[in-house]
């Protein structure tokens, strides 16, 4: 089953995947995982299994350039691993008792949460944001910071407010990741901006970082159940590195509106047809 | 402090991805699809064999990898710790002992850590400037559950 074919194919399917998610800025194993399952005919779990390792490599990979321009809070990030890395290992020992119907549909469900966060994003104007200052626990652990804005032309500085109720949707952000097999930053994301009231721009940083971490961990439990194959793992995550870096350079020269409309409506097929085959349809 | 976390991640994925590339030639190379190392398990990380055909070169290339991120987190752990901040310390330990998850370490290093924090505590009343001795000191615990890992 495993041939060249097989390795060449899931190498361009992962790159493609990279691509579109360095663009999107969903990250890869939104589109890999279904696409390895309905073109390779690869069973979930051994899909999701490439898909987290490949998480781990594209995260750590970027790693060089949110840390570099100083916008990701590290103390924040290491603090929401607390609840992420518990979450993932939990969704990892999920997904090895949950069937793969079951499993398929949640992942249905996932990308049609993903597809109507691109929507929101698409129709929000870009609000007007005001900085919070700490609230008790985040002052304890001195979680709050600053940043230069480049588009502003300014320093500025924020604190991070509702941060138990932060460190709950880090958990269940663990558990969807360790379940399926994805980055997770879907949730993380909103859950630091919206919740916690900390700058876009440092919410995508941190979760960035706050991923490879994440991924390992639900990884290993992964390994332990014997989910990875290195005949899909290893061209998934070469080709999804390739992607992202080729995506990433990329761009810098598109417009995104009429991408994202199209890849919404790629996403939910996908979504559709995952619910679709794992009710039996 | 972020540039070398930063380095050891690039140089870990560059460093696993090379190992992988080179794994996968190996394969095609000698056409070996007879390998013991296919379906991988995180047990092989210790005392691994020491032949090197090409599907155990390829596990290499996805421990460096996993590895990674994990390196990442213990180099924070010292960070924080010469930064004598302790509830950043303990937060680095607890992320580190769920990563590597054994619950046998995992109260091991409880009971180390309570008795840490009393000894970071009483030197601190003295005034003592002995972030160094710490430092050696969790090293050389870390290290010593590692290999009994």
């Amino acid at each position: 089953m495993y041939n060249l074919i097989f390795v060449i194919d899931a190498l361009m399917i992962s790159f493609g995947s990279g691509v579109l998610g360095a663009m999107l800025g969903l990250g890869g194993g939104v589109f890999m995982v279904p696409l390895l399952i309905f073109m390779l005919n690869v069973p979930l779990h051994l899909a999701a299994g490439a898909s987290i390792i490949a998480v781990v490599a594209t995260s750590s990979a970027a790693a060089a350039t949110y840390v570099k321009d100083d916008i990701a809070n590290l103390r924040l990030g290491m603090f929401l691993e607390l609840a992420t890395t518990v979450g993932a290992v939990t969704g990892a020992f999920l997904t090895s008792v949950t069937g793969e119907a079951t499993l398929r549909m949640i992942f249905g469900l996932a990308l049609l949460y993903a597809a109507a966060t691109m929507y929101l994003q698409m129709r929000n104007m870009e609000r007007s944001w005001v900085t919070k200052p700490n609230d008790s626990l985040a002052n304890e652990l001195h979680l709050d910071g600053s940043y230069y804005d480049v588009a502003r032309g300014q320093q500025i500085t924020y604190g991070v407010s509702h941060t138990p109720l932060t460190l709950g949707i880090s958990y269940i952000a663990g558990v969807v990741s360790g379940l399926l097999g994805i980055g997770g930053g879907g949730i993380k994301v909103p859950a630091m901006n919206v919740v916690g009231n900390v700058p876009m721009k440092v919410a995508i940083a941190t979760s960035n970082f706050m991923i490879g971490v994440t991924a390992a961990a639900s990884a290993l439990v992964y390994m332990r159940n014997g989910f990875c194959d290195v005949f899909i793992t290893a061209p998934v995550v070469l080709g999804t590195l390739a992607g992202s870096f080729m995506g990433a350079r990329l761009t810098y020269r598109m417009k995104g509106i009429v991408l994202k409309k199209v890849f919404m409506a790629v996403l939910t097929l996908l979504a559709v047809r995952m619910i679709a085959s794992g009710l039996g349809v | 402090m972020e540039k070398i976390l930063s380095m050891v991640l690039r140089g870990g994925v560059l460093l696993s991805a090379a190992i992988i590339i080179a794994g996968l030639l190996l394969m095609s190379i000698t056409g070996d699809t007879s390998n013991p190392f296919c379906v991988m398990k995180p047990d092989w990380m210790i005392g691994g064999s020491p032949f090197l055909e090409p599907s155990h070169v390829l596990f290499i290339g996805f421990a460096v990898l996993i590895m990674t991120p994990i390196i990442r987190v213990a180099v924070s752990i010292l960070i924080y710790l010469k930064a004598r901040d302790l509830p950043f310390t303990a937060i680095t330990i607890t992320v580190f002992m769920v990563l590597l998850l054994r619950r046998d370490v995992w109260n091991r290093i409880n009971q180390y850590a309570y008795v840490l924090i009393v000894f970071n505590c009483l030197l601190r009343i003295l005034g003592l400037n002995v972030v160094n001795l710490l430092s050696v000191f969790v090293y050389v615990n870390v290290s010593y559950f590692i290999t009994i890992y």
